[in-house]
């Protein structure tokens, strides 16, 4: 397969993959620009992988976490999510939910990289924590460690079976709770 | 509550902000031609320079051919000037939880502290009177903006979007706008860089609001973050990393510490609420925690609960901690006067292990 073989098949996919891990269009524009214009230059030896295309992904992941903050990207380092917003009492209405949306999508903006990274292998692209610690050069248990941080950041309920689920962490109720 | 359901639904909203793919594949043809240009230009440059090597080379070993002269290194262009002269910033280290920025009201707006951490500290600017936040200050650390990469990433000056060049109380600025968002940053010290960036969904600062903005920044001796409260109990180990000192957004969390522990999974916080905000707007189940009405949920780092103190609504991100060690926690808070944040503490007085 030659390179502009590959970029003819799989250019959609790799900038929809893109989009989602960057939020932002002209970086996810910018990242996969980047990305090709590298594999080109070394096509022969990317080519010959089992996998190219994990290969391709993989560099557009670590593009994005190490891609220098450009203006108006200024998040503090180990921000907070001010105010910890949550959930919206009661039935939400369209609106409601629209908001909430809004906010969802704008506090996964400002989760650290390698956090917002991790979200979209594990929720979008599916991968498991092993395949992500591939991805992201680092063991299972850091990639379990950025998840949890991420997801109590965007403050999500744990509901999904299947999921490494958080350690017990009360050994009993307090006072009568109840769990 | 939140549900990973919802995760996945807004990454895939992600999906309607694709690019054109014609345009990414114009860009790597582009880039494609111009590197193999540079590595033609290099290796000419290259070969240049070996020439003029040979024909000195001689000159250089013999040392004849003209009187010896001093080697004077010649420094290299710096776009950087002298720091910011009408507020100069303390030197010296910061403590990690001290703020060198202090409350100033510049052009219409109020400026106040509001997050800190080792790495960065926030102020939040506001129009004069407002609760909303239009702006937001971030004063980094010197050698901050250096770091690039991994969870303390870092923020560098980008220049490629063409900003304009200002002078800040005579350092080096940049400032940089479209029509959704502004940014101006300058060298507050030296290899210290501070932003005054424009909040989300708010319309960006002109450039002579930004500049008055930066201008009117007032640093200050370090002081220490406040907390509105004290702590009997703090279980072993945990040290804060982040903390958020909010005095003005109604109905929000005012006070919020995070803790990491050494050989804990997970980290904790302690997010204080005025009592009006109890009970909480998340879904939870009632229960009593050292003899105060609380409700907790579990999420993926364990549990949350939020407890009611009467005067104070503590929420509690708990999940690395014991029911015991919860318990004891909650039953040590000695809340402070809310209304009061003379009578609030430092919080190095409050954390053990800080400075």
């Amino acid at each position: 397969m030659t390179f502009e073989e590959y970029v003819a098949a799989r250019l959609a996919g790799l900038l929809r993959f893109a989009v989602v891990l960057t939020g932002d269009r002209e970086l996810a524009q910018d990242v996969v620009q980047e990305v090709l214009a590298r594999a080109q230059a070394r096509w022969r030896s990317i080519v010959r992988l089992d996998l190219p295309d994990r290969y391709v992904r993989r560099m557009i992941v670590n593009e994005f976490i190490s891609w220098r903050r450009r203006w108006g990207r200024v998040v503090p380092v180990g921000s907070v999510v001010d105010g910890h917003p949550v959930g919206l009492a009661g039935q939400p209405d369209a609106a409601a939910a629209h908001a909430e949306r809004d906010a969802l999508m704008a506090e996964l903006a400002r989760l650290p990289r390698r956090q917002q990274a991790v979200l979209v292998l594990r929720y979008y692209e599916g991968l498991s924590d092993v395949e992500i610690a591939e991805v992201l050069g680092c063991r299972p248990g850091t990639v379990r460690g950025y998840a949890s941080r991420a997801l109590a950041m965007l403050r999500i309920e744990l509901t999904v079976t299947g999921m490494r689920p958080a350690e017990p962490v009360l050994a009993q109720p307090p006072n009568g709770a109840d769990r | 509550m939140r549900t990973e359901q919802d995760v996945r639904r807004v990454l895939a909203l992600r999906e309607d902000l694709v690019p054109d793919p014609d345009a990414v594949l114009a860009g790597v043809r582009r880039v494609g031609a111009r590197r193999r240009r540079q590595r033609v230009g290099a290796a000419v440059t290259g070969a240049a320079v070996a020439v003029a090597l040979v024909a000195t080379l001689p000159f250089v070993l013999s040392g004849l051919g003209s009187p010896r002269r001093a080697v004077v290194a010649v420094p290299a262009a710096s776009t950087t000037s002298a720091p910011a002269a009408r507020t100069p910033a303390p030197t010296g280290v910061r403590p990690p939880f001290a703020f060198t920025v202090d409350t100033a009201r510049v052009a219409g707006f109020e400026i106040e502290p509001l997050t800190v951490n080792p790495d960065v500290q926030t102020a939040a600017i506001r129009p004069s009177g407002a609760d909303q936040q239009r702006a937001t200050l971030f004063v980094y650390k010197p050698g901050t903006n250096t770091r690039v990469g991994g969870d303390a990433m870092g923020w560098e000056v980008w220049t490629d979007k063409q900003p304009t060049r200002v002078s800040v109380n005579g350092a080096t600025g940049w400032y940089t706008a479209n029509e959704e968002a502004s940014a101006l940053r300058w060298e507050y010290a030296r290899d210290g860089w501070a932003v005054i960036g424009s909040n989300y969904r708010q319309a960006p600062l002109t450039l002579e609001a930004a500049l008055a903005l930066a201008e009117g920044v007032r640093f200050v001796a370090p002081y220490q973050a406040r907390v509105p409260y004290r702590l009997d109990y703090l279980p072993a180990g945990y040290v804060p990393f982040h903390l958020v000192q909010d005095t003005r957004s109604a109905g929000s969390y005012r006070s919020v510490v995070q803790l990491q522990g050494q050989g804990r999974q997970y980290a904790i916080d302690i997010s204080i609420a005025d009592g009006g905000s109890w009970p909480p707007k998340w879904k939870g189940k009632p229960t009593t925690i050292a003899g105060h009405s609380a409700r907790c949920v579990d999420l993926i780092d364990g549990r949350r609960c939020a407890v009611d103190l009467g005067e104070f609504m503590v929420d509690l991100g708990c999940g690395g901690l014991t029911a015991s060690e919860l318990s004891r926690l909650v039953a040590g808070i000695r809340p402070a006067t809310w209304s009061d944040p003379t009578t609030w503490s430092a919080v190095n007085t409050v954390f053990p292990g800080i400075s």
